[in-house]
């Protein structure tokens, strides 16, 4: 299940890094809602991404359950917190004009 | 930690080949692409909150001192990435299509394609961005 979700991460990622250098050399009003909605993705797929390719990294090393279980709730929990920063510092740029 | 250099070790350079090189190569580019996306939502939230100085400013003043902003490299900084993402995402890519079993034959031929098209959108954006380094 990761594992798909990593490749469709990966290749969204892509396309989404395609978009967001794209839009962020619009300057019409209509691209702004664009903007926010590519960005908040990227921010999204981003976090998954690389905080699921740092556990793959970590679990190659073999650690006990313990540790396996220590590494998925902290990573997920620093996916959850980035994404809320994330959110919190794009409001402005998106919502406030 | 296992011995991970050892003499029979995958990881030895002597046992490794070109595929494998790949692999080290996308592992650590992958964790400092992890660096740097951090940094990276930390620096825009940040600036879009007007913690520094403003977002605008902050993008004159890159523009103005390409290399760095109070003693910290920071469009060099944003460039390095960006030749290291154009990396990762090739051959992630690449990778893609190997797990599908695409091109297994041609590994070696499809790695040297996807570093040249990297080298390539490196090149393409910094001679982009070159104006805009000099008008700022």
């Amino acid at each position: 299940m990761l594992w798909v979700l990593q490749r469709i991460t990966a290749v969204l990622l892509v396309v989404f890094l395609g978009l967001h250098l794209w839009a962020s050399n619009f300057t019409v009003d209509w691209a702004a809602l664009f903007r926010a909605l590519v960005d908040l993705a990227l921010l999204a797929l981003a976090l998954f991404h690389g905080l699921n390719g740092v556990r793959t990294v970590v679990l190659d090393f073999g650690p006990g359950l313990q540790g396996r279980r220590f590494l998925s709730a902290s990573l997920a929990m620093l996916g959850i917190a980035g994404f809320l920063f994330g959110v919190y510092g794009f409001w402005p740029m998106f919502f406030a004009r | 930690m296992r011995k991970i250099f050892d003499k029979s070790s995958d990881l030895n350079p002597r046992n490794m080949r070109l595929g494998m090189y790949a692999w080290v190569i996308q592992r650590i580019s992958g964790l400092y692409l992890v660096f740097f996306m951090l940094t990276h939502i930390t620096a825009i939230t940040q600036a879009s909150l007007g913690i520094t100085t403003g977002f605008q400013a902050q993008v004159f003043d890159v523009m103005r001192n390409p290399f760095y902003i109070g003693g910290s490299p920071a469009l060099a900084f944003d460039l390095i990435a960006l030749g290291i993402i154009a990396f990762h995402g090739l051959n992630g890519i690449r990778i893609v299509f190997l797990d599908l079993g695409f091109g297994v034959r041609k590994h070696r031929l499809s790695f040297w394609i996807s570093m040249a098209v990297a080298i390539a959108i490196s090149a393409y954006v910094i001679f982009l961005g070159l104006p805009l380094l000099k008008s700022g």
